[in-house]
């Protein structure tokens, strides 16, 4: 299970482990948004220093309704425990995780500062 | 996929103890070290801008992909190559990259979905393709 928490904004935080080119593993945190269709978010700087290997280039649509052309990047990440591959979007500001990462999983959140998100892995069998 | 799996190598599991918002950079570790040689589709990739390459391939998938998949494949994500106007399209595009950089190793990839202005929504907006 996967352990997080809401903040004083209501923001639910979890605990993101990714991998650098070298295999080493480094620690964030990244806010939850289920408005956010792809896999992860990283900033530029995370990405320099993990140096991540550039895949292609794509748009994403934000909220507004404008587009913006982003570069996206080659990464694996450590979730329940075993590494899985992802296309990490480089954009500024805090890490993002998305709904594409969240697909296969069960989400349990207390939605009260300081309240946890709880992150659990869904059972393969269909309903 | 390129990339080796020493992930698994790594003490502890996920959901362990992390940092805050505050202190996320401090949770990155030491700048690993650049392999001596660059990833040559990397380098290839590089050789354009963003833009040269969201434009071409956008300008590749409306003359000639766009009636052959919509409005089947809707839905789905294409990686268009904008050197060859080769393409892949999947279900999700790490696996249409995956196939096209499989066939074509020097590709300049964009990535889209079909139907759809833009691969992601970051937020909910305008999303919709059909302007």
């Amino acid at each position: 299970m996967i352990r997080g928490a809401v903040d004083t904004r209501w923001q639910a935080w979890i605990p993101v482990e990714v991998a650098g080119r070298d295999g080493q593993i480094h620690s964030l945190a990244a806010v939850l948004d289920t408005g956010f269709t792809g896999h992860l978010t990283l900033p530029p700087e995370l990405i320099r220093q993990l140096d991540l290997e550039l895949e292609l280039q794509t748009e994403v649509t934000l909220a507004t309704g404008v587009r913006e052309r982003l570069d996206t990047w080659n990464g694996y990440i450590l979730w329940h425990g075993r590494p899985r591959p992802v296309h990490i979007l480089e954009t500024r500001g805090t890490p993002l995780v998305g709904m594409r990462l969240m697909e296969g999983s069960q989400l349990t959140m207390q939605i009260r500062v300081n309240g946890a998100a709880l992150i659990e892995e869904m059972d393969e069998t269909p309903p | 996929m390129t990339r080796r799996a020493s992930a698994k190598e790594r003490p502890g599991a996920a959901g362990g103890s992390y940092a805050y918002p505050a202190s996320m950079s401090s949770g990155v570790g030491n700048k690993p070290r650049r392999p001596a040689k660059e990833k040559e589709f990397a380098m290839t990739l590089r050789k354009y801008s963003r833009d040269e390459v969201c434009d071409r391939g956008a300008a590749i998938y409306t003359a000639q992909i766009k009636d052959l998949v919509e409005p089947q494949e809707n839905g789905k994500f294409i990686v268009i190559d904008i050197a060859s106007g080769d393409y892949e399209i999947a279900e999700d595009m790490l696996a249409a990259s995956h196939r096209l950089r499989e066939r074509r190793p020097d590709s300049v990839r964009f990535g889209g979905m079909v139907g759809y202005a833009a691969a992601y929504q970051l937020g909910w907006g305008l999303g919709r393709a059909d302007d």
